[in-house]
């Protein structure tokens, strides 16, 4: 098969690309066996998920695809109360394609995308003073995608890639409400548009052996809304008649810049040891409620015309990752084969971690909900063997995680919300195929 | 050896599958502006001949009889010199790049060369999507409004059946948006809005043949679903203590209509010719327009339902292309093509609203040099024109004599007097002409 022949078996994941950014597959793992790790693999992810757990990762000789489904029950609570949040659904593609050049250089490339049962995006925003666990609403229901290319010399690899996003823009919306001499009228004329927005994702790595370390770098993306409206009403001795312009402005399912650096050791042949640490940027993030603009000239008014939530000052956070791989005296299920080896491969995993709150205590009008929570999660991997030119790996893994309770009691009884509790748990499975070509 | 029967058995059970395939959603520039130089040149055919990566829209079984990696990459420039009512209509987001690409799957065994893929993308330098929907009084072309105006990414799947019969099928997949947004006082008694927008996912197919009943002959025959965005958004605000609600709803924006073609690619000569005849059923498209429901407190506004606008056409295109060998390793191809496509407005006479549109007659040029064992098989560098010129428009508006109005006539705002005071911009008469120049210049590899 000549190189760029491979390429293409990354194209039809741009079938995916239509809208993209961060999403379940950076919060619980792009695929099986990263969920099993805990999201610790930095320094030895598969290839196909390298986009996201270290684009270094992405120089890897060979090609491959994997499509994969992801199942996430989601039961969160404010004080006992269930609250409305989806479950999480859908499906995580990869393709990674690398070759080897002069002087012994490999170079990769490589796409990543996760595209949610229930569509492309979803811009949700609740009021502010509504208590909400705005880290697992929206942006666990978009679509996603990332590509990077990599170049590896000998035990060290550099990756840099992008990862897409969408703002919701345009002029906005005019209605136009009035009559003439057919009757009474409701026009509108529209300019919406979907712009992209990009974050960088840079990865090293560095193979020794028995040992590997790997550090990663992601930008922060969010999906922007700007929605302006403008409502003309003329009709005939209506009290309403007048102007009203609504201008409805924020950003969505922030996700945040994202610093991570993880270590393998290899402790025997067959087992591995993971950890790694993660920082979370959430002291950049904007409020993940709406801003609200009213400029009303009608036969009413409403008392205020303007609210504007104030920053929400998140913490940053540093979640601690660990992950164990046991595998077959064959070796793990992806590994090279040679000619003729046939034979069965398998891989058990597990891996922990603790991922602290960026919710600071809610003093305020907002009431926004989060607790720190203790992830586990377990998985297994079989290597299939070669049919057909493909050497076939399928994975799965289950991941739990379990909220510890926080009680908000704010400073006055008198503010909305004065009083909640926050807990829950989540459930996520997932199982992946994979096809490898070499 | 598989007989001629056979052959024509196959070719009508794909034909009656595309023809009672559901129909629903696809789209683009592409339909507009052609594919990348090649094909800009050819004026929109090659459905019979094309086996690189714009196959994956031109043909998709068409694409499952090429064997080569091939990748291209054109930036795409039109622009106008349409108007309507003596006020120019330019080309809405008039740069695109067109990135196409193919490759046989590396399979072994009873599949080995048989399955394809392929991609052909369009991608907006700094949008994936802008939708202009306008007033109802506003003069435009709907066969131009919004079609350059969003990215698209169709990944394709071709089956080699036999060394003379492929199919195929490509997916197109977008967003339609849907959802409430709501405004309202909140604790704090400011507004505060609860918004719960889904982009829903919307795809939709591409199906094709294509059969060869000797070497030199190609027939084609491909089948587009419509494509349509749907929107459907509720929107209430409380504007002190009193709601205003309002539905904005269009089934099918961006639309693309339906499409059958029928190809065939013949050698004459050294030359090769490719005549294709198209079906573009438009009379399926039930407007245009935002369709707006608002509720104020006594009175329940709707927007006037437009129907009947739009009728189907069928287009003839011939395209052809001429090698000449330069040296060695440098080819020289001639590329060229005229068609016609008539008007797809009905004719119907317009009351508020001023949909103009004409028929039209494209005429493509351009060329490709190849350079063989430069890099990689074939390095391949391509210029594509073409023009598409568009038949004068004229309608000379009626007014209203007798109440109550017909939706054919135009008003003023007094329902006593209602031909006085006309505002309409189309009135007294609504005028259109102009065309559409489209430029393209491409870079392509075959390895």
């Amino acid at each position: 098969m000549s190189t760029l022949a491979k390429i293409f078996f990354t194209f039809p994941i741009l079938s995916f690309a239509t809208t993209a950014h961060a999403d379940s597959s950076t919060f619980f793992g792009p695929a099986p066996r990263s969920m099993a790790l805990m999201r610790a693999d930095i320094a030895d992810p598969d290839p196909t998920t390298a986009p996201i757990q270290n684009a270094a990762l992405t120089a890897i000789p060979g090609s491959r695809f994997r499509l994969g489904y992801v199942y996430g029950l989601l039961d969160l609570r404010i004080s006992g109360q269930r609250a409305p949040v989806r479950d999480v659904a859908g499906v995580d593609a990869g393709a990674q394609l690398g070759f080897q050049l002069p002087r012994g250089f490999i170079a990769g490339l490589a796409l990543s995308a996760h595209l949610p049962n229930s569509g492309l995006a979803q811009i949700g925003f609740r009021p502010g003073t509504e208590p909400q666990f705005f880290r697992y609403e929206s942006v666990l229901q978009r679509a996603a995608f990332n590509m990077t290319v990599a170049a590896r010399k000998g035990p060290l690899s550099i990756g840099l890639g992008t990862a897409f996003s969408l703002a919701m823009g345009g002029t906005g919306t005019s209605f136009a409400l009035g009559q003439d001499a057919q009757g009474s009228y409701a026009d509108a004329a529209s300019n919406i548009s979907l712009d992209y927005q990009v974050a960088p994702i840079v990865g090293l790595s560095l193979d020794l052996g028995r040992v590997a370390l790997g550090a990663t770098y992601r930008g922060a993306l969010a999906v922007g809304l700007l929605v302006d409206s403008d409502i003309r009403i003329t009709l005939a001795e209506n009290p309403l008649n007048g102007t009203t312009a609504i201008s409805v402005r924020g950003s969505s399912g922030y996700d945040p810049a994202r610093f991570a650096f993880g270590g393998k050791i290899l402790l025997h042949k067959r087992f591995s040891f993971f950890g790694a640490l993660e920082l979370e940027r959430h002291s950049a993030a904007p409020p993940p409620v709406a801003n609200v603009k009213l400029d009303v000239n009608l036969g009413t008014s409403p008392g205020r015309t303007e609210v504007e939530f104030v920053g929400p000052r998140f913490r940053d956070i540093l979640i601690p990752r660990l992950g164990i791989e046991w595998s077959s005296p064959q070796g793990r299920p992806g590994d090279v084969r040679k000619k003729g080896d046939q034979r069965l491969r398998w891989a058990m995993r597990a891996g922990y971690a603790f991922e602290p709150s960026p919710v600071p205590p809610q003093n305020g009008f907002t009431s926004y909900a989060d607790a720190s929570s203790h992830a586990i999660a377990l998985g297994a991997g079989v290597g299939l063997g070669r049919a057909w030119g493909i050497d076939l790996r399928f994975d799965l893994a289950a991941r739990a995680s379990f909220l510890v309770p926080r009680m908000e009691q704010k400073s006055s009884p008198a503010l909305p919300y004065s009083t909640y509790e926050v807990s829950g748990k989540t459930f996520v499975g997932m199982l992946a195929l994979e096809g490898a070509f070499r | 050896m598989v007989t001629q029967g056979t052959r024509f058995r196959i070719g009508t059970a794909w034909l009656v599958f595309c023809l009672f395939a559901p129909g629903q959603t696809w789209a683009s520039a592409f339909d507009v502006q052609g594919i990348g130089p090649e094909n800009i040149a050819e004026v929109g055919t090659r459905c019979a001949s094309a086996v690189d990566g714009s196959a994956a829209f031109l043909n998709p079984g068409s694409m499952a009889l090429g064997n080569s990696t091939s990748l291209s990459l054109a930036p795409t420039f039109s622009f106008s010199s349409l108007q309507a009512q003596d006020k120019p209509l330019p080309v809405e987001d008039s740069v695109g790049f067109t990135l196409t690409a193919s490759a046989t799957v590396p399979f072994e065994g009873p599949l080995a060369n048989r399955l394809r893929i392929g991609f052909s993308g369009y991608f907006l330098p700094t949008t994936a999507l802008r939708l202009v929907a306008r007033s109802p009084e506003t003069p435009f072309y709907p066969y131009y409004d919004n079609r350059t105006q969003r990215l698209v990414a169709i990944p394709a799947l071709g089956i080699r059946l036999a060394k003379w019969l492929g199919v195929g099928i490509g997916a197109n997949v977008l967003a339609g948006v849907r959802g409430p947004a709501k405004l309202e006082t909140g604790a704090t008694g400011a507004p505060e809005p609860r918004i719960n927008i889904a982009a829903n996912t919307v795809a939709s197919a591409i199906l094709g043949l294509r059969l060869d009943p000797s070497e030199k002959i190609h027939l084609a025959l491909v089948f587009r679903q419509s494509f349509g965005i749907p929107l459907d958004i509720d929107t209430t605000a409380t504007i002190g203590g009193i709601p205003l609600a309002t539905n904005l709803q269009t089934p099918r924006a961006m639309f693309d209509p339906l499409t059958i073609t029928l190809a065939s690619h013949v050698p004459l000569g050294k030359a090769n010719v490719e005549l294709n005849v198209s079906y573009a059923q438009w009379s399926a498209w039930e407007s245009p327009y935002l369709s707006v429901q608002s509720n104020l407190p006594g009175v329940n506004l709707v927007s006037r339902p437009t129907s009947g606008l739009f009728r189907d056409t069928m287009a003839i295109r011939v395209g052809g292309n001429y090698p000449i060998i330069i040296r060695n390793n440098v080819n020289l191809i001639l590329r060229g093509g005229l068609g016609f496509e008539p008007t797809m407005l009905s004719g119907k006479m317009q009351g508020r609203t001023n949909l103009v549109d004409g028929d039209k007659i494209t005429a493509g040029i351009g060329a490709s040099v190849t350079l063989n064992d430069v890099i990689g098989k074939v390095l391949q560098f391509s210029l594509g024109g073409s023009g598409q010129f568009v038949s004068d428009f004229e309608q000379t508006k009626r007014t209203c004599a007798t109440l109550p109005c017909p939706e054919s006539t135009v008003v003023g705002p007094d329902a006593n007097n209602p031909s006085a005071d006309i505002s309409n911009p189309g009135y007294p008469v609504l005028k259109a002409s102009g065309a559409v120049f489209t430029l393209s210049f491409g870079v392509g590899v075959q390895f």
